[in-house]
């Protein structure tokens, strides 16, 4: 990030941010399923601390997209510890990551050629 | 704060929320902070920060899940019995000693702000429901007592049924909008 950023600028990048984060969360999902504090890891890993989410944001927002069909959770026991609830896409979550992600492709191919100024 | 603390805290602002939903959140937030705690060398205490206050945190799960089923019913049943104390053709019934016709004005003024209070604490959906059954309550009451009831009149006047019938209609909408305009508030104050 940049390292002068004026409040404004502020505001607009956790804008700019908040839209994708969803993106993010359902594509960590894709190949498995995860518990909470693993995909905040691979997010901020992953992301390279750019997506450095609060837990008090990510798991309302994992709850949020439970609730809209695109996650299912299930609690896991384990042989040592305390069970973990995990989250796994539902067909319908695989079907809005898809989508997202081709309108994702688009967007920034198409805010690329918009800011190198010339058509593609 | 430690975890059983910040956790109860937590817990006790989800008051109203659907027990087994609280349960499921209470334990997935402990999961958390024991997982975080000790995977990394953060302590208890900055986990628990990091997961922002109480009341913010159980703010953001509310607005998913709303009031459980018992609260929405008792939301509900509260908004039938105050509908009830509006009726204008009560006092014949009971006689004007237990409930003087200008009672009904006082029970429709203390209906709307019921509303408006459930509306802001519940959400559009509710309030707008609860509006509803209001709303029901009364134009039942209004056409069954007569017939029901020996001794009460029905109600003539035309104009006097529709401005009934308008302000029961309206109850609906005062149910509905300051839960909608608190949501429009909140978006625009969350957009800075």
């Amino acid at each position: 990030m940049c390292p002068e950023m004026t409040p404004v600028s502020r505001e607009w990048v956790s804008e700019l941010k908040k839209g994708s984060v969803q993106l993010c969360l359902l594509a960590l999902l894709r190949d498995e399923r995860k518990y909470g504090f693993q995909i905040v890891k691979e997010l901020r890993e992953l992301s390279e601390g750019f997506f450095d989410l609060k837990e008090g944001t990510l798991y309302p927002a994992l709850r949020r997209l439970e609730k809209k069909g695109y996650l299912l959770s299930e609690w896991v026991e384990r042989e040592r510890g305390i069970p973990r609830k995990y989250y796994e896409l539902t067909e319908d979550g695989r079907k809005a990551l898809d989508a997202a992600e081709e309108v994702w492709n688009r967007m920034k191919e198409s805010c690329d050629s918009v800011l190198r100024g010339r058509r593609r | 704060m430690k975890a059983e603390a910040f956790l109860a805290a937590v817990e006790r602002k989800l008051f109203g929320m659907d027990g087994t939903v609280r349960r499921d959140i209470i334990d997935e937030l402990r999961t958390h902070i024991r997982d975080e705690s000790s995977d990394s060398a953060e302590d208890v205490e900055s986990v628990i920060e990091s997961m922002g206050s109480p009341s913010e945190l159980a703010r953001k799960y509310k607005e998913i899940y709303g009031y459980g089923f018992a609260f929405k019913f008792l939301f509900a049943f509260s908004g039938l019995l105050l509908a009830i104390s509006t009726l204008p053709i009560l006092p014949f019934i009971g006689g004007e000693l237990i409930l003087p016709l200008w009672g009904s004005v006082g029970f429709l003024i203390a209906l709307v702000l019921y509303l408006i209070w459930v509306s802001v604490v519940a959400g559009r959906r509710v309030g707008g429901a609860v509006g509803l059954v209001a709303c029901i309550t009364r134009l039942a009451g209004i056409l069954l007592i007569p017939l029901l009831a020996k001794g009460v009149p029905p109600y003539a006047d035309v104009l006097d049924l529709a401005a009934f019938v308008l302000v029961s209609v309206s109850l609906i909408a005062v149910g509905y909008i300051p839960g909608k305009s608190k949501e429009k508030w909140e978006a625009r104050v969350l957009e800075g």
